[in-house]
């Protein structure tokens, strides 16, 4: 690889940093060795075999009882931590990575690493398949109720949306309706969704980056850190451009419980911010480093420990509140799962119950299904009668337009009459729900109305047919088209979802909303699935019973 | 708009490539399913009811979100017969239109194989044309791709207008997409009709 300009540079920097980080370093080293050396001590002492042999629940005698750590780190997370294979195994790089080597050496065990995705890393912890977590995960205020997160933090985000130069956002008020990528488990994902934006969500940040470049997202979420890289390459930058910040994320290694291995870590943690290993580190992976420099100064000064060494609360960051607070119910919840997996042996999550916005967007949800269904039920037969009234009328003034209207509306796909709809709507009115609600109802019930309008028309003119000059009422078209009109009925049912694509908050929009931020994906569509068949099935049943009554 | 278009064209057809695609594939899939299912409605009571009940729930099933459930709730180390699935979008589109279509293809082959036994070509014959018609239908709602981020025709349609600063351009650009759909189907739909004639006065005439 050739050496770039800017690699002299760096290690000049570098060398500068090891030269001021070591006398200042060795102030707050002074007072946090000790304290980490007698943790260190005692947890060696326990970890004796005698209590080795019973699997004690101390994690940090655990590990050295077993003389391995296991971390939880991401696998595809360019500067952080990326997993690439090699001849002799994978092989790991990135400032995690580097880390998570640093707290090994520490400890003086064998590292395992092990990957995890946002989906996944506190499962696994919890679950015990792994010691610590060090992998790109925000400090929330809801994750904080779940896991031990270590402090101070080890990085600090911003969450950045970065788009297409052509397309005009300049504050939150411009997401409204637009489609943005977003990867799963991403913490800000609440807020822009309350935004009204529409999320399209991707496994991984690299597949979004990818979908980006290839023109599938024009809007795209993710750190700052994670598109720096990509803004230092100048056909990114010519095509893609910062829009907005959304919000500042500290970032934090975690425990599954307030345990010696999180105090210790706790300490350590403070430590490198001192001596300036955080900063080297994320020097050498070029990673953003203003928060990791204010730290240091921070941690640098006596007063931020305590007594003991241990870092002073007064001098640690608290976790952003995501306005993920848990719903009054969500212990109930989250013991009914517990008894629902331990009895039948299937793992059941209900994320939409255990944060008070995901239940709002839940309940929000399922209310503008119920009234998009009805509505789009209504314009439906609204529209078939319309057009039906107008193909069968005797003035060619009527039936010719229609014809035409109905015959553009019946091969146009629903998805471009929704968008074109919305294209008109605009020229008029801002976006909101509402109007895209309203919108909705008229193209569904437009789209199918015309189809069932088409079949009164065709029944009209049957009628004719069979008795010339007898009466072809409009009442007895429609009775004659019975069948066609309740199946665009249910026609329409099936697809008033499609509704979502323009930004209405109904069911499927708000159980993406809350997937995005809470990463449960199975449980929630297979609930969606359900709920939408079982609309459906309500008015084919319901159709039924109006058809025999109507053929009666 | 008129100088987006030299741009706008070449991308919107290679689109409609996709579409055809996923019309081509959904009704290859679905017809395989739907095959032993007509196969089992004729047979006898003891396979006609399970065979009954899973067409009631095959056309009970909403499309979109029979996509979405399939783009997140399947695994994604998920290989049917060992195939591993490359791109998870698509599939779910095709799966989901391949739903649709084994329901249709159940019904209209249900009518077919009864006209048959009964030798009744001409109702029999039909099932031709009609599948004609689901290959119409499937291309039609193939657009719902969009919504998974598929760059098939409409998906391409609604990005560049996104990148249009006047709405009045949006608003051309899709209804000009609007009447080539329009056009295409009809005349689709029309050729069908044609055919259909064509048959059914064919097995007149060749009826003893």
């Amino acid at each position: 690889m050739p050496m770039r300009v800017a690699d002299p540079l760096r290690w000049l920097v570098l060398l500068l940093l090891w030269v001021v980080a070591i006398p200042t370093a060795s102030r707050a080293t002074e007072a946090t060795s000790p304290a980490i050396a007698a943790l260190m001590a005692e947890a060696r002492r326990d970890a004796t075999g005698a209590t080795c042999e019973r699997l004690t629940e101390d994690a940090l005698a655990r590990v050295l009882c077993r003389g391995r750590i296991r971390i939880g780190v991401r696998t595809n997370y360019a500067g952080f931590s990326v997993q690439t294979p090699g001849a002799a195994g994978p092989r790991w790089d990135g400032y995690e990575i580097d880390l998570a080597r640093a707290v090994a050496a520490t400890l003086g065990v064998e590292l395992d690493l092990v990957g995890v995705t946002p989906a996944t890393r506190i499962a696994m912890l919890l679950e015990g398949r792994v010691d610590l977590v060090m992998a790109t995960m925000g400090h929330t205020s809801l994750r904080d109720t779940q896991v031990r997160f270590i402090r101070p933090h080890y990085f600090s985000s911003r969450t950045v949306i970065i788009g297409d130069r052509r397309i005009r956002v300049e504050d939150e008020d411009d997401l409204a309706g637009r489609t943005i990528c977003v990867t799963l488990g991403n913490a800000d994902t609440a807020r822009i969704a309350g935004d009204g934006a529409r999320l399209l969500i991707f496994d991984s940040p690299q597949q979004m980056l990818d979908a980006l470049r290839m023109d599938i997202c024009t809007l795209a979420m993710q750190d700052d850190s994670f598109f720096a890289p990509s803004f230092r390459d100048s056909h990114f930058q010519l095509r893609f451009e910062p829009k907005l910040v959304i919000s500042t994320l500290p970032w934090g290694m975690a425990t599954a419980r307030p345990d010696r291995l999180a105090l210790l870590l706790d300490r350590l943690a403070a430590a490198w911010h001192a001596d300036g290993t955080f900063l080297a580190a994320a020097t050498r992976h070029s990673l953003v480093t203003a928060f990791l420099e204010e730290q240091r100064l921070r941690w640098q000064a006596p007063g931020c420990l305590d007594a003991s060494g241990g870092p002073a609360p007064a001098c640690l960051d608290a976790p952003t509140d995501t306005g993920l607070q848990p719903t009054s119910f969500a212990e109930d919840v989250v013991a009914f799962e517990r008894w629902f997996s331990d009895t039948f042996g299937v793992a059941l999550t209900l994320p939409m119950l255990k944060s008070q916005i995901a239940f709002d967007f839940f309940l929000r949800g399922v209310g503008i299904s119920l009234l998009l269904v009805v509505g789009s039920l209504v314009a439906t037969l609204v529209f078939a009668v319309g057009f039906g009234a107008a193909l069968c009328a005797s003035s060619a003034l009527w039936r010719v337009p229609t014809q035409l209207l109905t015959g553009l509306l019946q091969c146009s796909p629903l998805v471009l009459l929704l968008f074109f709809g919305y294209a008109m709507v605009s020229t008029v009115t801002p976006y909101s729900p509402r109007i895209a609600l309203g919108l909705s109802i008229v193209m569904i019930g437009l789209y199918n109305g015309s189809h069932a309008g088409r079949a009164i028309a065709d029944a009209h003119g049957a009628l004719r047919a069979a008795s010339p000059g007898a009466d072809a009422s409009l009442l007895l078209s429609m009775r004659g088209a019975s069948v066609q009109i309740m199946s665009f009925l249910v026609n329409a049912t099936k697809g008033s979802s499609v509704a979502s694509m323009i930004g209405v908050p109904e069911l499927l929009n708000a159980l993406t909303d809350i997937t995005s931020f809470t990463s449960e994906r199975i449980m929630t569509y297979s609930f969606l699935l359900v709920f939408y068949s079982a609309l459906v099935l309500l008015v084919v049943w319901v159709t039924r019973i109006l058809q025999r009554r109507v053929l009666r | 708009m008129i100088e987006a278009l030299p741009a706008f064209l070449p991308r919107f057809f290679t689109g409609l490539v996709v579409n055809i695609e996923i019309a081509v594939l959904s009704l290859l899939i679905g017809t395989a399913v739907a095959a032993p299912l007509v196969a089992m409605l004729v047979s006898g009571r003891l396979l006609a009811v399970p065979a009954s009940i899973v067409v009631a729930v095959l056309r009970a099933a909403p499309t979109f979100v029979v996509m979405f459930f399939l783009l997140n709730a399947l695994p994604r180390d998920f290989a049917p017969f060992g195939l591993q699935i490359a791109d998870w979008g698509l599939t779910a589109v095709i799966l989901s239109q391949a739903v649709y279509v084994a329901a249709y293809v159940s019904d209209n082959g249900l009518v077919a194989l009864r006209a048959l036994r009964g030798r009744d070509y001409a109702n029999a014959v039909l099932f031709l044309p009609n599948l004609a018609r689901a290959f119409c239908v499937v291309l039609m709602s193939s657009g719902v791709a969009a919504a998974v981020g598929t760059p098939e025709a409409i998906f391409i349609t609604i990005r560049e207008a996104e990148r249009m600063p006047d709405l009045g351009d949006r608003a051309a650009l899709f209804l000009m997409v609007m009447v080539f759909f329009a056009i295409v189907l009809h005349s689709a739909f029309a050729l069908i009709n044609m055919l259909r004639f064509r048959l059914v006065r064919w097995l007149q005439q060749a009826a003893p």
